[in-house]
């Protein structure tokens, strides 16, 4: 077999000399920029990590180590990111490291990982906010950013002002409540949700565990809620100024004072044998209650 | 502890051990107390009895006349005076005080008062005019900000002032719904806390 040895011409060490060059310089640009750090933190059972970020992507991971990793990028060298431990608490914030910072220079980006028992505290204005397969409590709180939880536990509260939140098989306590941001909670497997929001929507997409309560309460936004025939709940669903659709086959209360109507502003009445309580609120919005498929 | 003890208590101290070591606890605590204590400072009296008798007289569910000074003229709005020497974090505090007594009046069953204007009017015009004052001066900030965050917090205001307006209307016509009450309450908690968000990122600088 004949090999046939590559000789370069002059057109391509030319080439070179203009491409070889122009890489090194972009190396070195890059390099100036904000660096991409990493920190490794040591704990114990149940560790505490909070995060205040006023701009950006928040990853965070359980995995089965005892330690949280923290891998920071920030938007630009003038924007820095604290990472440190007290006892079992570890603490992330950026801050600004000079004067003049402009407010939408002022993000960084982080994906961290923590133990699966960990308890997240969590501050983040815009961008967005992933959280999965943690298991102690979380708190969220963020004005524009987006919340979306994935298997976790625990007590979750979350608080947004125009960011959407999602839950995705999630378990544990759901207290959330928003203004313009629209909730949907998917397969979730929980005993109590309270769930608010003034203009978003809702869609309860779940299992009615028995004994558990659910209030889910909107002021103009659409509540959709989807039951299968196997679940059991006592309904109580009510709308100021719209309307409640439902194709749920309900039992009217004896005691019950309230009219039962398949399409008007109330219904009241239960399904099987009434075991989970369902609050449905609005103002002026539409309540659907629809089979699931 | 404080105040005067009778002589026979003193001399029962003195020579009790247990009731003295007693004493030696409550002495400790109450020096750990008010080390804790000293950092914060204490606003003046006149900031709570101001709040106290406003919310009384405003009488939150009723109307009351028209503030006027002594010399004839409109008061300023009592809470925008107490935002003028009250450091930001504070009057976010008293942002949530005034809102939340709102809507906890909103919330506890109550017969409705007499109402010279017919209209079933829970909060009086000065203190939705007061609450609007001092709720400016958040807002000039909050829109020469150029935050990312700035135009969601204008629009959730915006939101949470038509909601305010619907669900009062809604009261007004149908004082004894407790639906309606309750939205109007959910409303004014998260307007105080919106005001309280926004005041702290003025402090903090964002």
């Amino acid at each position: 077999m004949k090999v046939r040895l590559a000789v370069p011409t002059q057109w391509q060490l030319k080439t070179a000399g203009l491409v070889v060059p122009s890489l090194l310089l972009c190396s070195v640009v890059s390099a100036a920029g904000p660096k991409r750090s990493e920190q490794h933190f040591k704990v114990t059972a149940h560790p505490v990590i909070t995060i205040h970020n006023p701009n950006g992507v928040i990853t965070v991971k359980a995995w089965d180590r005892a330690e949280v990793l923290v891998i920071s990028t920030p938007a630009t060298d003038k924007v820095d990111v604290d990472a440190e431990q007290m006892g079992n608490r570890v603490d992330i914030s950026t801050h600004a490291n000079a004067d003049g910072v402009a407010p939408d220079e002022l993000r960084a980006d982080y994906q961290i990982n923590v133990p699966a028992d960990a308890e997240l505290q969590i501050h983040d204005d815009s961008g967005s906010v992933n959280v999965a397969s943690v298991l102690g409590d979380l708190n969220v709180e963020t004005i524009g950013a987006g919340v979306d939880l994935s298997d976790t536990a625990g007590y979750l509260t979350v608080k947004t002002v125009g960011g959407s939140f999602q839950c995705l098989r999630c378990s544990g306590q759901i207290d959330v409540t928003s203004i313009s941001g629209s909730f949907r909670l998917v397969d979730m497997r929980t005993m109590r949700v309270d769930a608010h929001t003034t203009t978003g929507n809702i869609l309860f997409d779940s299992q009615f565990l028995p004994n558990g309560t659910y209030h889910l309460k909107d002021n103009s936004g659409v509540i959709e809620v989807r039951f299968s025939p196997d679940d059991s709940f006592d309904l109580a669903a009510q709308t100021l100024n719209g309307t409640v659709h439902s194709q749920a086959n309900l039992v009217p209360k004896k005691t019950s004072t309230h009219v039962f109507t398949r399409v008007s502003n109330s219904l009241f009445g239960t399904f099987n044998a009434g075991r989970a309580k369902v609050e449905l609120t609005s103002f002026d919005g539409t309540i659907n209650i629809l089979k699931r498929d | 502890m404080d105040g005067e003890r009778s002589a026979a208590a003193s001399a029962h101290v003195k020579s009790c051990a247990a009731c003295s070591a007693i004493l030696a606890d409550l002495k400790s605590i109450e020096t750990e107390a008010h080390r804790w204590s000293a950092p914060l400072p204490e606003p003046p009296e006149r900031v709570w009895i101001s709040l106290r008798n406003q919310l009384e007289s405003e009488g939150i569910i009723k109307t009351a006349p028209s503030l006027t000074t002594p010399s004839g003229g409109r008061s300023e709005g009592w809470l925008a005076r107490l935002f003028d020497f009250i450091p930001r974090p504070a009057m976010a505090g008293a942002y949530l005080a005034a809102m939340v007594a709102c809507a906890v009046a909103l919330s506890v069953p109550h017969p409705q008062p007499a109402n010279p204007r017919g209209g079933g009017v829970w909060f009086s015009d000065q203190l939705v005019a007061d609450l609007n004052a001092a709720e400016s001066k958040d807002l000039a900030m909050l829109r020469s900000s150029h935050s990312p965050y700035a135009a969601d917090l204008n629009q959730g205001l915006d939101v949470v002032d038509k909601q305010i307006a619907l669900c009062e209307k809604s009261v007004s016509e149908e004082p004894d719904n407790e639906v309606a009450r309750d939205f109007l309450s959910s409303a004014y908690q998260q307007k105080a806390e919106l005001l309280e968000r926004i005041s702290e990122r003025g402090e903090s600088g964002q």
